[in-house]
């Protein structure tokens, strides 16, 4: 799960230049290169990392870091 | 009379009880939004000086953000939109271009990192703050929100505009400049009463079980358009938020509170493309896609997700009021309607008059290629203060015996057999950016500014989603990408700062040694 995590926030320094460690909270109005665009770049990142793909409808509950780490928590079924 | 305020008013006495807004899970009533206006009229009253036109307002997603522009157009004053996500300092650029005094807000805090060295007076629009009033370095500031509770009684008599149809601005918006400096478009109350007029005379059946998407920004005209149609018909205007991902959360509106009109810029869909096959919105009746070169293939693959909505591609600049253009998009005709995939933008409505215009500016004859150019009630009077940029986009010619002032919108088209127009190009170097216009040009001068002078090209290009992207490319700099990018995001709204920033030794250059664009194109990287 810290694994996980980890991962992520790689990819959301690497996307955004941010430093982890990061909040759950964080999300996009906290950041200002995070918009549309960006978001897609974010998703398909770490759906490549994990080997994922995610459907519309699980998109719409991940709007913060912690919700997407929770999201491919769920989907990688750990 | 003003057609959609006499409306508006109408629909506080009709429907005082109907929904007006949709704001972050929270809906507004109609009567809600008329005592929000009532109070920041007064407040405006009280507070700003005599003969005062033109007030900022600092645009949040809340009710009093919009009860501050209605309160403004009751008194026959503009609004200025200023963006809190923008840079400061092209805030305080368009603050002193318009000579703003008074800028309303509904969150008072927020003004001060604002506007740090700003000369006017902040009107707080909140209801929590009581109607304090603060002066911020010579700004009037006015705090517009309510705190819970003091809802305030709607005057006796309701509320009544005052003053009538005139060449008044009613809003003035700013768009990407060539010359390196945001240029001013002010839109009188003619103007915008026009548009409401012709395009609710368009053919749409739209009442008070409407529910209307608002996805843009309140610095761009399209915005006007989601709140002025839907307040006009009784309608409840749904917003996006600025702090979300828009096109998931305009999703989220229309599938769950099952929206009937949308307007959006294609990049919307072409962001939601890769789920299409799980969407199906049956309630959305009306859906147009503006501000962006629609593709006629993400046309097709849209219609099967809206199986009982009109989709239409709709087509105007600032100057001319928020459109001017309307086509009907229908599968069957999709081939004969689209130039290079590009989905026609048909025909104009109300009282416009449109033409095709030769390098003389004489008129075109069908299916000749030439600069569209617009006439007609919508057309804004000039841009803010700069008679320069008005004399090269005004221009004045006889049409069936009539004298009349063109604007010319800078777009390259043709006019096909049955007098629908087809969307070419640009003539110059603007882009359409997630809607907004942008002038390439503003961006390099940005860049030249703090590289002192090394060349610099911004190139577009369109990824395989149909978005359009910028690269900025920097010959022989020391400096870094990232010291560039964090350079450009302090002076420029963030769609305007380009993706990646590329430096290479030398650029390529035609035989003439100008900078040769088609071949950095080439070395934009692909991820």
């Amino acid at each position: 799960m810290d694994d996980i995590r980890k991962r992520i926030g790689e990819v959301f320094a690497e996307t955004f230049r941010v430093t982890p460690p990061l909040q759950d909270a964080l999300s996009s109005g906290d950041i200002h290169a995070w918009d549309s665009l960006n978001h897609i770049v974010l998703i398909s990142k770490i759906e490549e990392t994990f080997g994922i793909s995610f459907e519309l409808d699980e998109m719409l509950t991940m709007q913060s870091f912690g919700e997407i780490c929770a999201a491919v928590e769920k989907k990688t079924g750990q | 009379m003003l057609y959609m305020l006499d409306n508006l008013v109408r629909n506080f006495e009709k429907f005082p009880h109907r929904n007006a807004f949709y704001i972050r899970d929270r809906f507004h009533t109609y009567a809600a939004f008329a005592s929000r206006i009532a109070s920041i009229r007064q407040q405006v009253t009280n507070s700003a000086g005599a003969g005062e036109q033109y007030f900022g307002i600092i645009t949040y997603d809340d009710l009093e953000t919009y009860a501050s522009i209605y309160a403004l157009w009751f008194l026959g004053k503009a609004y200025v939109p200023l963006n809190p996500d923008n840079p400061r300092k092209r805030n305080m650029e368009i603050i002193s271009q318009v000579g703003i005094r008074t800028i309303l807000t509904s969150q008072v805090h927020a003004v001060v990192s604002l506007l740090p060295a700003a000369e006017a007076n902040i009107v707080d629009t909140s209801s929590g703050a009581g109607q304090e009033a603060a002066s911020y370095a010579g700004i009037n500031i006015q705090v517009t929100s309510t705190g819970a509770g003091q809802e305030v009684a709607m005057p006796a008599g309701g509320l009544k505009p005052l003053k009538n149809i005139s060449d008044d601005a009613c809003y003035v918006l700013f768009t990407s400049g060539s010359t390196g400096r945001p240029k001013g478009v002010p839109i009188s109350r003619r103007n915008l009463d026009t548009f409401v007029r012709a395009f609710l005379g368009a053919g749409y059946a739209l009442d008070e079980n409407d529910r209307f998407l608002q996805i843009y920004d309140l610095s761009f005209d399209a915005s006007v358009h989601c709140f002025t149609v839907p307040l006009t018909v009784g309608g409840c205007v749904y917003t996006v938020p600025r702090d979300q991902i828009k096109y998931l959360y305009a999703y989220k509106l229309m599938k769950e509170q099952q929206l009937t009109f949308v307007k959006m810029p294609p990049s919307t869909l072409s962001y939601l493309q890769p789920y299409f096959s799980s969407i199906n919105l049956e309630h959305l009746r009306y859906c147009l896609l503006g501000g962006e070169a629609f593709s006629s293939q993400l046309a097709e693959r849209w219609a099967a997700c809206v199986p009982n909505a009109q989709i239409q591609n709709v087509y105007g600049p600032t100057e001319f009021t928020i459109n001017s253009h309307i086509y009907n998009w229908d599968s069957t005709r999709n081939k004969d309607k689209s130039s290079n995939g590009i989905v026609s933008i048909g025909k104009c409505f109300g009282d416009t008059v449109a033409m095709v215009a030769g390098k003389d500016l004489e008129p075109l004859g069908d299916v000749e290629k030439g600069e569209l150019c617009l006439s007609g009630n919508q057309q804004t009077r000039g841009y803010w203060k700069d008679d320069d940029q008005t004399s090269a986009a005004f221009f004045e010619r006889e049409v069936e015996g009539e004298v009349r002032r063109f604007y010319r919108t800078g777009d390259l088209v043709y006019r096909d057999g049955d007098g629908d127009y087809m969307y070419i190009g640009r003539l110059d170097s603007q882009v359409q950016i997630q809607g907004y216009r942008v002038e390439l040009s503003e961006i390099e001068k940005h860049a030249i500014e703090f590289l002192e002078g090394a060349n610099v090209a911004v190139i577009p290009r369109v990824n395989e989603n149909h978005v359009t992207e910028l690269f900025l490319f920097v010959e022989n700099t020391s400096r870094s990408a990232d010291e560039i990018s964090q350079h450009l995001e302090k002076s420029l709204p963030a769609y305007m700062v380009p993706r990646k920033v590329i430096n290479l030794e030398t650029f390529p250059k035609s035989a003439g040694g100008k900078i040769n664009r088609t071949a950095l194109k080439k070395q934009i990287p692909l991820h």
